[in-house]
């Protein structure tokens, strides 16, 4: 490759924010231009490999990390449309990492994003929800911030405005690729928001890190409509089966109860936010 | 006459400084087709990929890479910004054509500029390389004599979920074994020089490295696919 990496990570987020409307001409794009196209991108898909080699090698590899796995996110959203007019499968959209980042925009939003570990061999060992996640672009270690198990509320309907999840898998001994869903589901198991992402995990190899997966999950402005106990739910598939596989959840229990800190008098729609400090 | 042709090295030497004058892309006159001439090779070639009973002989074979070597890139001219949609960032790369001029997103190129400044952000060729010394190398890949030609029936993407068949000759080159006639391609080994030739539009589609088994992998979704090794 003869680009700098911001040459290519300027490239990369240029096309995936140009793609759909790429997409939305592609029947007036004549055939060179479509092949070009598609010839193009499934390039630097392919070309991510020896980007991260280049990255670590000028010590800028989380930040290349980060960027290559947020602009594969927004392309695993537009996979039906690569898949249909470029030709590219999902499958060639994973890429070996050990975090995912996912961020999901209320219900319904199609999702996702991508990186991981493979087969079913890796497994879960950890699922949590919370109000926020952070990851450490220098050591990539994961923080969750104000673990959720209930939320209080004055009134429903009400718009919770975000929920985070992080899900901590240990790796197995081969690579895996899957799909991976977290849901949140109210006490009739009606869903209410979902999040989808596809994970590539490596394999581990012995007492060498990376040793797990850590995915991360944002869904936005959830509506709650009733109260009581709500799941938040972390299912599995293979990439190529309809098969969801529910393999974790934590409990979320909504109840009619101004929080002791928020805001009690505050309009039903605002969602909590943290308490400011009064002196 | 090849290997002079070949060279990539206009006498002149001026490749690729103030512009890249015709003569300096142009193939010998023995393999400038007349019109007619190049139209019946190019039938001969259509006819070859419809009807897989056919015989091709030696004459043939070499006429139909001569063909592939002559042929030039489409005319069609777009900017930076419309050929790059989904690739790196290239701009303030060096014009291939005038290499004293820089590429900005409103530099117009034609396809066979396009190629090079693709190709090379690719590393499959040189930096500073100009559109010349790009088909200089294409011309003496498909002319080397370990060049293996490939034709058939490609699927080609025209809308969604569709595709229609277009006759293709495809010239494939060991790069490693066509390395001495090589002047700015970055060879690799286990790799092919592909070079693919369109029958419905006379020209030159692309060449690029690839992996062998991409190639290969490419050419058996081909119908009607005939190899002819040397």
């Amino acid at each position: 490759m003869n680009v700098t990496l911001d040459q290519y990570l300027v490239g990369l987020e240029r096309s995936v924010s140009e793609l759909p409307e790429v997409f939305r001409g592609w029947a007036a794009l004549d055939d060179d231009l479509r092949e070009i196209y598609s010839d193009q991108l499934a390039w630097m898909l392919g070309a991510r490999d020896e980007v991260l080699e280049t990255a670590k090698a000028e010590k800028r590899l989380l930040e290349v990390q980060f960027r290559i796995a947020r602009a594969t996110s927004l392309l695993f959203s537009l996979r039906d449309e690569l898949q249909t007019f470029m030709g590219i499968p999902a499958e060639a959209l994973v890429q070996d990492a050990h975090t995912s980042v996912q961020v999901a925009r209320g219900e319904r939003q199609r999702v996702s994003s991508g990186h991981g570990a493979g087969g079913m061999t890796a497994e879960l060992v950890s699922f949590v929800a919370a109000e926020g996640v952070a990851m450490d672009q220098l050591s990539g270690r994961v923080t969750a911030f104000n673990i959720i198990d209930h939320i209080a509320v004055a009134a429903v309907p009400t718009l919770f405005m975000r929920i985070s999840t992080v899900s901590l898998y240990t790796l197995g001994d081969r690579p895996e690729i899957f799909v991976e869903r977290v849901t949140v589901e109210a006490p009739d198991g009606r869903v209410l928001a979902h999040s989808e992402s596809l994970l590539s995990v490596q394999a581990r190899l012995p007492n060498q890190l990376p040793n797990g997966h850590r995915s991360i999950h944002t869904i936005w402005r959830i509506l709650l409509d009733s109260t009581g106990d709500h799941r938040v739910v972390v299912s599995r598939r293979a990439a190529d089966s309809e098969q969801w596989e529910r393999i974790g959840s934590t409990l979320v229990t909504v109840i009619l109860q101004p929080h002791s800190i928020y805001n009690a008098q505050a309009p039903v729609t605002v969602p909590p936010v943290a308490p400011t400090p009064q002196t | 006459v090849w290997a002079k042709w070949t060279n990539g090295v206009p006498a002149n030497g001026s490749l690729g400084v103030g512009g890249v004058s015709p003569a300096d892309i142009a193939p010998p006159t023995w393999l400038c087709f007349d019109g007619p001439r190049l139209a019946n090779i190019n039938q001969t070639l259509r006819n070859l990929i419809d009807d897989d009973r056919l015989p091709l002989d030696l004459p043939t074979r070499g006429h139909i890479m001569a063909l592939v070597a002559s042929a030039r890139f489409s005319d069609q001219k777009r900017t930076v910004a419309e050929w790059g949609k989904n690739f790196v960032d290239v701009t303030g790369m060096r014009h291939p054509s005038r290499q004293n001029e820089f590429l900005t997103a409103a530099t117009v190129l034609d396809a066979a500029e396009w190629h090079v400044v693709k190709h090379t952000a690719q590393g499959e060729w040189m930096v500073g390389t100009t559109t010349a010394e790009y088909l200089a190398d294409i011309r003496a890949a498909v002319s080397h004599p370990c060049s293996i030609l490939h034709i058939g029936l490609a699927q080609i993407p025209c809308g969604a979920h569709d595709t229609r068949q277009s006759s293709q000759a495809a010239v494939c080159t060991d790069m490693v074994t066509a390395a001495p006639v090589l002047n700015k391609a970055t060879v690799k080994a286990g790799c092919y020089l592909f070079t693919v030739y369109d029958t419905g539009q006379l020209r030159l589609k692309t060449c690029y490295r690839s992996a062998v088994n991409s190639v290969n992998k490419k050419l058996e979704a081909w119908a009607n696919h005939r190899v002819f090794a040397p």
